[in-house]
């Protein structure tokens, strides 16, 4: 099971990403996040790097969404890729491409930062599954 | 699970071992009906979740627009005690430090917009920056971001974007004591620097409204408000730079662990004792976003006179559009409050509520003295919004607390399902409101039927005596996030 499935809340929103191992994991909850924001956009970009370290792979996931938010926030780009080298417990490699969000995009909701709240990582039988929720 | 006890008509307790490892009960003041939402969402157990903070006195409060956040309810408010090893929580402050509300008069009436109030509609989205990734009105260079994170809306007025007096009407007189820029990361700054003076997107708008009744006559006419005349609300907050000094924070100490023996239920109520360093640096950073939040809400304030200027073609001095006042709902603050009969220095995190000073409090303004402090109240769009003033009694109840909005009663995707953006762009111009272009697909996700009645909210605040009703708006225009 590879993906993603959007949470309700009555405030805010969230998802659960599925993946056969950890490292597909963070790619498919970085597309869902982008997805939910409406800052996925296909196609060619720029390369930036991705280096974070946190406690343990739920503080990871965290971190690694948070870095793209800032980089989207930041630099106003919308994100094309995403390519996770590593997930061990303590750090998470990799890269997103990025590219300039286009004037009018249909943006859709602007997700304000990625919150520790009900936030789980799990390794089962069926594979790898991130619960996470975002503050909108 | 312990039961629920109804204490009175507007006040509900939620014992102590409501879930484990409370330190005092919770209490939400609602009607039986607001209550029951409160129970059927997660947000009472959050309530309970926050009664376990070390150093938490008299109880985990929530007020009436309560509903499921993360870590913190919305609408929570809970005192720590820096004698007793009490706690300060980024998340009980949440990412949006200092969002807020503020209301600006006007001499006109609804007549006067009869031709106009499309083209003023038109004119105010276009002065007013809005949506994700919107450039602000008053872009920062270099370190005049310090500035605007120390000095909040003294800066914005010193670079023209308002009157010297503004300041007066905002809660600290528009600039929060204690911000400590240099504990906000360059990254923060960094978002903040072309966003000063947008709106933002989600829940975040800005409306025109009319006055529509008056309940308190007395205190409407202290704070210029008059049956029938044009006023304009803004809601909204510290944009990218408070929400990246939560996430900031929140990491910083997430990293410690449970170093401090206390293991929270969830984790997104990460804290870190008040005497820690860590919490001196958060507190600094919190209230020089709080100042960023006061600064936005000016900037965008002077583009609502601009707005007004260009439609009406005269000043806004001859248009009488003072400020009538300016309120944060997401901030911790350093209080006087008594604890056990004794006058002591808490910290009162306030998640979606607001201060709601009653007139005998000593740090309100001479001003306020014969009404209390002015409180802003946003409904949801298309609905009545309220000025209400805090009560003496609120001191005791809620460590001077009340309610921040209507509060959300339905989820987006629910609220989407029920209605299109177009549908309900169509119900609203129908009823007289005139809608700013927007993404229209996105507007039926803060429909008027996705919140609590917000009349509602502020009849059981009233009810609760935590703050009285002065006015009510209706609104006749929105421009949305």
């Amino acid at each position: 099971m590879n993906g993603y499935e959007v949470l309700e809340h009555t405030a805010d929103v969230g998802l659960r990403a599925h993946a056969p191992d950890v490292t597909s994991l963070f790619e498919q909850a970085t597309r869902g996040l982008c997805e939910i924001a409406g800052i996925w956009q296909d196609g060619s970009g720029t390369p930036v790097e991705i280096d974070v370290a946190a406690r343990d792979r739920e503080g990871l996931v965290v971190d690694w969404l948070n870095e793209v938010l800032y980089l989207h926030d930041s630099q106003n780009v919308a994100v094309c890729s995403v390519e996770v080298d590593e997930v061990s417990e303590e750090r998470a490699r990799g890269r997103i491409t990025v590219r300039p969000l286009s004037e009018g995009a249909e943006t859709a909701i602007q997700v304000k930062a990625v919150t520790y709240h009900q936030l789980a990582v799990r390794d089962t039988p069926s594979g790898w599954s991130a619960t996470v929720f975002f503050d909108v | 699970m312990s039961k629920t006890r109804r204490i009175d008509e507007y006040e509900w307790e939620l014992p102590i071992g409501f879930v484990d490892g409370m330190r005092v009960p919770g209490r939400v003041f609602a009607s039986r009906e607001l209550f029951d939402k409160a129970l059927a969402d997660r947000a009472a157990e959050q309530v309970a979740n926050v009664a376990t903070l070390p150093g938490i006195v008299g109880a985990s409060f929530a007020m009436p627009d309560i509903h499921w956040g993360y870590g913190f309810p919305i609408g929570g408010v809970a005192a720590t005690d820096p004698a007793s090893d009490g706690v300060l929580s980024p998340g009980g402050v949440g990412f949006d430090i200092g969002c807020g509300v503020r209301l600006v008069r006007t001499d006109l009436t609804q007549a006067d917009l009869d031709d106009s109030l499309r083209e003023l509609v038109h004119a105010l989205g276009n002065q007013v920056p809005r949506g994700v990734g919107g450039r602000g009105r008053l872009p920062i260079q270099g370190s005049d971001i310090d500035r605007v994170l120390t000095e909040g809306v003294a800066y914005a007025i010193e670079r023209g974007a308002g009157w010297s007096e503004d300041g007066q009407s905002c809660e600290d007189l528009g600039t929060l004591p204690d911000a400590d820029a240099s504990q906000v990361s360059e990254r923060a700054k960094e978002r903040g620097r072309g966003q000063l003076g947008s709106l933002g997107a989600g829940n975040h708008f800005l409306e025109i409204q009319i006055v529509d009744a008056i309940r308190e006559r007395s205190a409407a006419e202290l704070l210029g408000l008059v049956e029938g005349q044009v006023c304009v609300m803004i809601h909204s907050g510290s944009r990218g730079v408070g929400h990246q000094t939560c996430t900031d924070y929140l990491r910083s100490i997430d990293r410690l662990g449970n170093a401090f023996g206390y293991a929270p239920p969830d984790r997104q109520l990460a804290c870190v004792p008040l005497n820690h360093e860590l919490a001196e640096s958060y507190r600094g950073a919190m209230n020089a976003c709080g100042n960023f939040a006061l600064a936005n809400r000016q900037v965008l304030m002077d583009g609502v006179r601009a707005a007004f200027e260009s439609v009406f073609q005269s000043s806004a001095r001859d248009l009488g559009m003072q400020l009538v006042y300016d309120v944060s709902h997401n901030l911790a603050k350093l209080e006087e409050h008594s604890i056990d009969g004794t006058p002591r220095p808490v910290c009162v995190h306030r998640k979606g509520a607001t201060r709601a000073f009653g007139p005998s409090h000593p740090d309100l303004p001479e001003r306020f003295r014969s009404t209390g402090q002015p409180v802003l109240i946003p409904g949801s769009m298309g609905t009545s919004s309220f000025v209400l003033t805090g009560t003496d009694a609120a001191a005791t109840k809620s460590f001077s607390s009340t309610c921040h909005g209507a509060g959300r009663a339905m989820s987006r995707t629910k609220a989407k399902k029920q209605m299109s953006g177009q549908e309900l762009r169509k119900q609203l111009e129908s009823a007289g409101i005139a809608l700013a272009r927007t993404r229209w697909k996105l507007l039926s996700e803060e429909a008027p039927y996705a919140y609590k009645d917000a009349e509602d909210v502020v009849a059981a605040c009233e009810g609760a005596g935590l703050s009285r009703v002065v006015a009510r708006l209706r609104p006749v225009g929105v421009v949305k996030g």
